[in-house]
């Protein structure tokens, strides 16, 4: 059972972070399989609670060759861009996308299409949440289909990066999703 | 956005005092159009010089009369040299 959103954002920051449900490398490796019957809509998944730092942020700089100053350097990030602080990178946050819907998804699930958008400035010191909502679910082609909508709020409640996706599990008693899945004719 | 400065005389200011103003800033940021960058504190003498950026200069003031520092003067900064950089604001 995860930690509603709301309840999430009326906790104070140091308590948000205690009610990050990422699972860990072995969480993930013995997984069991979320199947369609299992969701309903209005379910929320699972939230992952990050805290940015600069390191994070010098550190997801170097592993892309992104070499942006607003991203690692304070003074040009204050004094030139005249932002509040270095900038958490968009990409970070893209990267985490399709990891969250992974995670959810599998062992045998697939995580579709996702779109997003990135809104406001996130800073060292925010403190994250990655969330997901069922919004509907059909079947098709004996498998079962989820369209969520999905954000990174920050822990003021300000969605950082509104979006939409939409996951495809297997039926208990269906066949397993192709891989790679192809969406099938109608 | 703009950057101002601003000195105070707070007589008898302890360091915990200090502290627990500034942690009351999460993230040093009272709101999200204002930014607390610096506060270089003499407590000795009570002299305060603090650093900020904000849209407008009643933001800054805002934050200032909610931690009750008063302000002898505040200036809009439009140049800095900073270990051996120059920041034209």
């Amino acid at each position: 059972m995860t930690t509603r959103l709301d309840d999430l954002l009326n906790m104070e920051p140091e308590d948000i972070w205690q009610r990050n449900e990422r699972p860990d490398a072995d969480d993930l490796r013995d997984k069991a399989q979320l199947y369609y019957e299992d969701v309903n809509e209005g379910d929320e998944l699972p939230k992952y609670i990050y805290k940015p730092t600069p390191t994070h942020l010098f550190r997801w700089s170097a592993a892309i060759e992104n070499f942006h100053r607003i991203h690692y350097d304070l003074d040009f990030g204050l004094n030139h861009d005249r932002n509040p602080s270095i900038l958490v990178h968009g990409s970070w946050k893209q990267s985490v996308v399709p990891q969250y819907l992974k995670d959810w998804t599998l062992p045998n699930g697939w995580p579709w299409k996702a779109r997003f958008e990135h809104r406001a400035m996130l800073v060292p010191g925010d403190v994250l949440i990655m969330w997901g909502r069922v919004t509907s679910k059909y079947e098709k082609a004996q498998m079962g289909f989820i369209e969520l909508e999905i954000g990174m709020k920050t822990q003021d409640g300000i969605e950082s990066m509104p979006g939409t996706a939409t996951v495809v599990l297997p039926l208990r008693d269906g066949p397993p999703i192709p891989y790679p899945f192809v969406l099938p004719a109608d | 956005m703009a950057r101002f400065i601003a000195v105070h005389n707070v007589p008898g200011i302890t360091e915990e005092e200090f502290r627990d103003k500034l942690d009351a800033v999460r993230k040093w940021r009272p709101d999200r159009r204002t930014t607390i960058l610096k506060v270089y504190g003499d407590l000795e003498n009570g002299r305060l010089i603090s650093e900020c950026e904000a849209a407008q200069q009643t933001h800054f003031e805002d934050w200032l009369s909610l931690v009750g520092w008063p302000a002898e003067s505040i200036n809009k900064v439009d140049i800095i040299c900073q270990v051996g950089s120059f920041w034209k604001l």
